[in-house]
């Protein structure tokens, strides 16, 4: 998992018409949301709460560049203005229009790449077009409503999340992965159609999503993003079931899903998993613990030698155990375990890169696309905050670490809130490697950690947000 | 970043359940059961829905005002969603029982939050606001009030799960609405005081208290106001709004 902070700028892009389209229609349905935000209207019973922000983003990053490692092309320095709209309008119980919105303008500077075959770091002033000036990003547009009482629909983009997981949702199949560093960074959605039956303390759902398909309709950033775990972007369909019940004084969550991902490689489509959330109120009524499950008959992460385990007869287990602690002083610490039976060992990742650094220097590719390895067997997360410090201040700091190499990321954010409408955040993040000797050993590059798959090696974000 | 401050801002209305009042005049001398009871019946009426703004003033001088709107069914159900500032706009809070959690528009999700105390920092308690009934939780006796036209009814906790550990009402004879409070923690030390005004009539038969203004006694440059827009008692949710997937919709 940590070594999965990929950058988001040099994988496979929407294409050029593709994407002038995207933004065409985006813009419209920005300006019919402003419209409609701006037209309430009691004595008709239509309500609206929508509110906007307009946000500064300046982000220095360093590449890594310090081994023979074929590096992606990143940007040293960004420049990003955003516009959002997010809010609802109620037309009836039976229509609300509901959506998260941005429109993005960027500007990149000071590209730099290493050249696989010399070995030589190369600066340009303006990076390849997968990073487009301007942008639209639709993190959620969706309606629902419920024709009868608890009888609940959507249909549109939304993120549907059922995991009870922090830093990442092991059972969040349809959704783009979240920065465990960050996880409000990642505000997507999904494309689906969905049912609810809502009870008092239990409810059905059934999701159907047409594509899902991590798409670049999102933040532009350096920061760790994590992708597909094989590093593909490929549409498919997935359905999805969910029973939830509040049962006694715990959340839980029995889901399954169904996929025609690998529906032509003889894989298994179902997965099932289960989540559950509680205070843990025996040991401390400050203290809630939580997990998450899901288990799938073969897995879409191929073994070190590149051999498919679609049609494996094995279970694989993805599972997340957590807890998050509050102090009285208006803090929490949040620690999580995250175990992928599927995921590298050290050998693997050993097997999986000596592979790959061969084929990526064959292919003279100056990029290298660490696929299939991106998740380590085990991470753990930890996050502390520190909230309504000094009155207008918050602190947080988290960590993702690789226990099998003892490398990671970790990072601070702080935010000041000088008055109700403006916020000024200063983040940072910076791999670490706790041991010296550690690591996977590849012949004519030396060792290498999980984090060093990730072409940022540290990032510094400075960002002003006016609420109005 | 989940911005569990949010918790803070929630926490801090605790003034909320403190406010309700009927405008049926008490004739008669009435016993602490009595007028606890009553203050219960008043201050949280078994089902309303309400508008309501919030005010805190800092040590600093500076304010920030929250808008929000309130909806509870029973003792049990309780609701809150934020319309304003910006920042917070789309901010829900739910208690079910004694289980609570908060929905953040920015991680899309509810997440379970502990029914805490006390909150450092802040001037309010979680289960000020998500979970109010002085009759279950404190044994009443009458004590002597300096205003003889006031009562003074003294609420001993009847276990560690509250919030204070004393607290000091002051009700109006004539017709039991709240005028003042004070509330002290386990040493006996002030805590907080709260002082009641602005009665009004929201709906027929029906009056309270419109604003509240809660001090923090440790720190005495704080307080804050909690005025009540608008109250409908009576009204019946469906059992579905206080169910958590039925947040952030």
């Amino acid at each position: 998992m940590t070594t999965a902070f990929r950058k988001e700028g040099n994988t496979a892009m929407l294409r050029k018409p593709h994407r002038c389209v995207t933004v065409i229609l985006s813009a419209g349905l920005f300006a019919v949301c402003s419209q409609i935000a701006s037209a309430q209207d009691e004595s008709s019973g239509i309500s609206s709460a929508w509110t906007s922000y307009f946000m500064l983003r300046s982000e220095f990053s360093e590449q890594r560049l310090d081994k023979k490692i074929p590096a992606a092309e990143v940007a040293s320095q960004n420049a990003l203005l955003d516009l959002n709209l997010t809010g609802k309008t109620e037309f009836s119980p039976l229509l609300r229009l509901q959506a998260d919105v941005d429109v993005f303008a960027r500007k990149s500077w000071n590209f730099k790449k290493r050249n696989i075959q010399t070995g030589a770091v190369l600066i340009t002033s303006k990076g390849s077009d997968d990073n487009p000036a301007y942008r639209l990003a639709l993190n959620e547009l969706y309606v629902n409503g419920e024709p009868a009482t608890g009888f609940q629909y959507t249909a549109g983009k939304k993120r549907v999340l059922w995991g009870t997981g922090f830093a990442a949702n092991p059972t969040d199949l349809l959704n783009p992965a979240k920065n465990p560093l960050d996880p409000t960074y990642e505000r997507r959605g999904a494309w689906l159609l969905q049912g609810e039956h809502v009870q008092e303390k239990q409810t059905f759902a059934l999701v159907f999503a047409p594509e899902v398909l991590e798409d670049k309709n999102t933040m532009p950033t350096d920061a760790g993003v994590l992708r597909d775990p094989d590093g593909v972007r490929r549409m498919h369909s997935l359905t999805g079931l969910r029973w939830y019940s509040l049962v006694g004084e715990a959340d839980v969550n029995l889901i399954a899903f169904y996929s025609d991902r690998f529906k032509n490689q003889k894989a298994s489509a179902l997965s099932a998993g289960a989540s559950w959330s509680q205070i843990a109120t025996a040991i401390s009524k400050q203290l809630e613990t939580h997990a998450e499950v899901l288990a799938r008959q073969g897995s879409d992460r191929p073994l070190p030698d590149g051999t498919s385990r679609l049609d494996s007869d094995h279970i694989f287990f993805r599972s997340l155990v957590g807890m998050r602690y509050d102090f009285d002083n208006e803090s929490s610490l949040v620690f999580e375990y995250l175990y992928q039976s599927d995921g590298d060992s050290v050998a693997d990742l050993q097997s999986r890169l000596q592979r790959g650094f061969a084929a990526a220097r064959l292919s003279r590719s100056a990029t290298f696309a660490p696929s299939a390895q991106n998740a380590m067997r085990n991470t753990l997360f930890l996050n502390y905050q520190r909230y309504k410090f000094n009155d207008d201040a918050f602190l947080s700091w988290a960590i993702a670490h690789n226990p099998h190499d003892h490398s990671g990321f970790q990072g601070p954010v702080f935010q000041w809130t000088p008055s109700q409408s403006v916020a000024v955040t200063l983040s940072a993040s910076t791999d670490y490697n706790l041991v010296k000797e550690s690591g996977a050993e590849i012949s004519g590059i030396g060792r290498v950690r999980g984090n060093e798959l990730n072409p940022v090696k540290s990032r510094l974000g400075l960002e002003v947000k006016a609420y109005y | 970043m989940l911005k569990l401050r949010f918790l803070a801002i929630s926490l801090s209305l605790a003034a909320v359940q403190s406010f309700t009042v009927e405008s049926s005049a008490v004739a008669a001398e009435m016993s602490a059961d009595a007028l606890l009871e009553k203050y219960d019946a008043i201050m949280g009426p078994e089902n309303y829905e309400s508008m309501a703004k919030m005010t805190a003033k800092r040590e600093d001088g500076t304010t920030r005002t929250y808008d929000m709107r309130f909806v509870k069914k029973g003792t049990e159900k309780f609701r809150i969603w934020f319309k304003g500032p910006a920042a917070v706009a789309g901010q829900e809070v739910l208690r079910v029982g004694d289980n609570s959690w908060v929905y953040l528009p920015n991680l899309k999700r509810a997440t379970r939050i502990a029914n805490r105390d006390s909150f450092q920092g802040g001037d309010f308690n979680n289960a000020d606001v998500l979970r109010v009934n002085y009759k279950a939780d404190y044994a009443a006796t009458l004590g002597k009030s300096e205003n003889a036209e006031q009562y003074l009814v003294e609420l001993k906790a009847k276990n560690a799960n509250t919030s204070y550990d004393v607290v000091k009402l002051w009700m109006r004879k004539s017709d039991a609405m709240p005028v003042r409070g004070e509330y002290y923690g386990t040493s006996g030390k002030i805590l907080r005081s709260a002082e009641f005004s602005d009665f009004k009539e929201f709906s027929k038969g029906y009056r309270r208290p419109a604003k509240v203004i809660m001090r923090n006694e440790l720190i005495k440059e704080r307080s804050t106001e909690l005025l009540m827009q608008s109250m409908n008692v009576g009204v019946s949710t469906p059992d579905q709004r206080f169910a958590l997937t039925d947040l952030g919709k």
